[in-house]
């Protein structure tokens, strides 16, 4: 044996004795500690009896303590529920007994307002109130539900079963749904949802559309003089001075009536399988939005007999139509949705879509609103050498086909021509235009948009920094009025979870959109707009939130 | 020049000799009985470098198919984590099926089964801890013997093949008299020691060593995660509805 031989050798004897000895950096902790943090867990058994065949009953509730601390120059006041302080409970209960279960929770607001009157305090709602029954393959539910569908993450076009109340912004809460509802898996890979509701509820929208009716239109324009001598022949005989005559603003929020037609009703069929979970919708829905059915007064305009002007007796101008009232009505849309969901290696992806078909089915009537088609894509992904940190990109949108954008092109300066405005038709359709698509909060044709969301995770997920963003761009809209640059929300938040359950939450939600009006070189927010709408209520903000539950 | 190769053959049959004493020791280990139907209630505890603590309950049902294990876990407390329910579906061959109910989204949503480095719920597991390994998932080397807790130990270097592992390698103290694995030391792609997890409260159910108890202190974080099971139940009938996405909602 060679002397390198021997040196190799005896390196790997010395290597192998020296592991019997063991690795004494690698011992475990001392045990003393760990048996006492062990002997400090117990299991509640009585905590495992959330299974369908135990009989238990569980008391729960949620609590959140909200300030908020508006930042914007001229909107600091703390009006609505937006920016008002207060305090929300939810408190309930879940019994569970022999495959039925009933939950019945309810909701406690004390919010803040102005004077802070004791008595105004408290705002009581319903949430949750069901009785459900578990068969085999059959879940029945009857009462107020919450469903969800779609699969995409944060949008979700195909979600419309719960009307919404956007009272806390556009980030809005469901609103229990009144209904039957029946989830059958014929299959391990296949679940057939249906849903009956016997009257569609109401959401509560951001806008009170009757208040942002104007009042001019149900005024009478009186022509005092017209034009006699112009250096436009074209203007001869038309009106040039106007006295206006105020009326009545009547405006009525028709509910739907209250019969069983005017429900509504919904199937889903999903089918989850190896490569991808997907599914199919139809709901027969009634549209949360209001479309205005307005009646029209003729009146006559001009008093032929005190305006010193050869009129002949074709002139019809002397007779102009007013608004007399307007009913707000909610009509039938029909919904088609779709949802994908998969992953492809560390990205999770998805992809949905809804069409929403109105009672204008061939898009050729103006007194109804469009069609429209929402749709969201994005994927989500884990960052980080521990995969802790979280980030999800969406980018969604709506298309309205045959969107009428032209309304300040074919009505100069919005108002109707004077030569025009006692044809009933030609002044019929200047109403509708200037209200249908308004009332249905439309004011595009094309919205384009990009979410990002990113959730981080420090100490353990004990310190949780997230930051929203969302920038909309709107096209095919009225140019005429103006350029619209997009819109913008920003909601930064750092979530600090000292104990289980609950959690500290310092943040600020933050909307604006950009508008520069035509000749005008300022770009401002267009409170015509969502994210225009809420700026005023953009504020920091604290939380507190606690849960808790009792069996 | 013999003289050289000589000296390389020597070391490298060595080293062989080394990793295939290891996949011997490591297939004793796979070859241990294992339960085709578990399920149990575990509670968890999450202990960070200044004392304070988090519980976490939860029920785990697990069932062997024959196209890889399916398991269904519910947290039961605290509150704020109540009711989520994770599904999986496992392949052996192919990535699993993973769902996850979020009850305050009252939504089933689809799992990526990449991911595995990511944190189980908060805990100092990860989704690769949680997972069902077999022998070809890794190589093997012997490295050596030690004695812990009175029990005399083989230690096994497990490098896992699949580059999605969180970890570059492992070590692992297989038990002589038993071959089940008291202890492991998992090492971070950079080679820095990340966590230790150990188990206690060995107990023989129906033929199967399943420990009750387990311990991970995470060595980067200085965070510790303390995992505790009663009502261990084994090869026991188990409704093959658990893992249905009915039960999920």
């Amino acid at each position: 044996m060679s002397y390198l031989q021997k040196i190799i050798l005896s390196l790997l004897l010395y290597s192998f004795a020296a592991a019997q000895e063991g690795d004494n950096t690698n011992v475990s902790e001392p045990a003393a500690d760990a048996d006492d943090l062990f002997a400090e867990m117990q299991i509640e058994k009585k905590s495992a009896a959330g299974s369908n065949t135990a009989r238990c009953l569980e008391l729960n509730g949620k609590h959140k303590f909200l300030l908020r601390i508006p930042f914007l120059e001229g909107k600091t006041a703390l009006d609505g529920k937006m920016k008002a302080p207060g305090f929300r409970n939810s408190l309930g209960f879940n019994y569970n007994k022999n495959n039925i279960t009933v939950i019945s929770e309810l909701q406690f607001d004390f919010f803040m307002h102005k004077g802070g009157d004791w008595d105004e305090l408290t705002d009581f709602k319903v949430l949750e109130n069901a009785i459900y029954r578990n068969a085999d393959k059959l879940t029945i539910g009857a009462g107020y539900q919450f469903y969800t569908w779609g699969s995409a993450d944060e949008q979700n076009p195909t979600d419309n079963l719960n009307p919404l109340d956007y009272s806390l912004g556009p980030d809005a809460e469901k609103i229990p749904l009144l209904s039957v509802s029946l989830n059958y898996f014929p299959s391990r890979k296949i679940n057939i949802e249906t849903v009956l509701a016997p009257y569609s509820q109401a959401a509560l929208l951001p806008l009170d559309i009757a208040e942002e009716i104007p009042e001019a239109v149900f005024n009478k324009n009186l022509i005092s003089s017209v034009y006699t001598n112009p250096a436009n022949t074209n203007l001869l005989g038309l009106p040039k001075t106007w006295s206006v005559a105020a009326e009545d603003k009547q405006v009525t929020t028709r509910a739907p009536a209250y019969k069983l037609h005017s429900g509504l009703a919904g199937a889903r069929i999903s089918f989850f399988t190896k490569a991808a979970d997907f599914s199919v919708s139809y709901l027969y829905d009634l549209d949360p939005f209001y479309t205005p059915v307005i009646t029209l007064q003729r009146y006559l305009a001009a008093d032929l007999s005190n305006i010193d002007f050869p009129f002949s007796n074709n002139y019809t101008n002397a007779y102009s139509y007013r608004v007399q009232k307007i009913a707000l009505k909610r009509k039938r849309v029909h919904r088609l949705g779709c949802d994908l969901r998969f992953s492809a290696g560390p990205l999770g992806l998805w992809a949905e879509a809804c069409y929403s078909i109105t009672e204008d089915l061939k898009l050729d009537n103006y007194k109804i609103r469009n069609h429209d088609l929402s749709w969201t894509a994005g994927f989500d992904t884990d960052l980080g050498n521990r995969d802790q940190h979280y980030l999800n990109f969406q980018y969604y949108g709506r298309f309205i086909p045959a969107y009428y954008h032209s309304f300040y092109k074919d009505y100069p300066e919005g108002q109707p021509q004077p030569e025009k405005s006692g044809d009933k038709k030609y002044m019929e359709k200047y109403y509708y235009r200037m209200f249908t698509d308004r009332a249905a909060l439309y004011t595009e044709g094309l919205l384009q948009a990009i979410a990002v969301y990113l959730d981080l995770s420090f100490k353990n997920g004990k310190y949780q920094p997230h930051l929203a963003l969302s920038y909309q761009l709107p096209r095919q809209y009225d140019q005429q009025a103006g350029t619209r640059y997009g819109g913008l929300f920003l909601n930064p938040e750092v979530n600090i979870a000292p104990a289980d359950s609950f959690h500290i939450l310092l943040g600020a939600n933050y909307y604006r959109s950009f508008y520069k009006e035509k000749g005008s070189s300022k770009i401002k927010n267009n409170e015509q707009t969502q994210m225009g709408l809420f700026n005023k209520d953009s504020a920091a903000y604290i939380k507190f939130t606690y849960e808790w539950f009792s069996k | 020049m013999k003289k050289i190769l000589l000296n390389i053959f020597i070391l490298s049959a060595l080293l062989n000799a080394a990793g295939g004493r290891g996949r011997e020791i490591m297939q004793e280990h796979y070859s241990l009985p294992k339960a085709d139907t578990m399920s149990c209630l575990a509670i968890m505890m999450l202990v960070d470098n200044k004392n304070n603590k988090k519980m976490r309950q939860l029920k785990i049902v697990e069932k062997d198919t024959a196209d890889g294990k399916n398991s269904f876990i519910e947290f039961l407390s605290p509150a704020e984590v109540k009711g989520t329910k994770f599904l999986t579906y496992g392949y052996d061959n192919e990535d699993d099926e993973q769902r996850l109910f979020l009850p305050d989204l009252n939504k089933i949503t689809r799992i990526k089964s990449s991911g595995k480095g990511k944190s189980f719920m908060g805990s100092d597991l990860n989704y690769y801890d949680m997972e069902t390994k077999s022998l070809d998932d890794s190589t093997y080397k012997f490295r050596s013997e030690e004695t812990i807790k009175n029990r005399a130990c083989y230690i096994v270097t497990i490098f896992p093949q699949d580059k999605d592992v969180p970890y570059q390698k492992m070590d692992a103290w297989v038990a002589k008299d038993n071959y089940f694995i008291y202890k492991y030391i998992c090492y971070d792609k950079n080679g820095r020691k990340y966590k230790t997890i150990t188990f206690s409260a060995v107990k023989k159910i129906k033929g199967v060593l399943i420990a009750a108890r387990t311990k991970v202190h995470n060595h980067l974080d200085q965070h510790l995660t303390l995992m505790k099971m009663d009502n261990i139940k084994v090869n026991q009938a188990v409704n093959p509805a658990v893992f249905s996405i009915k039960n999920l909602k």
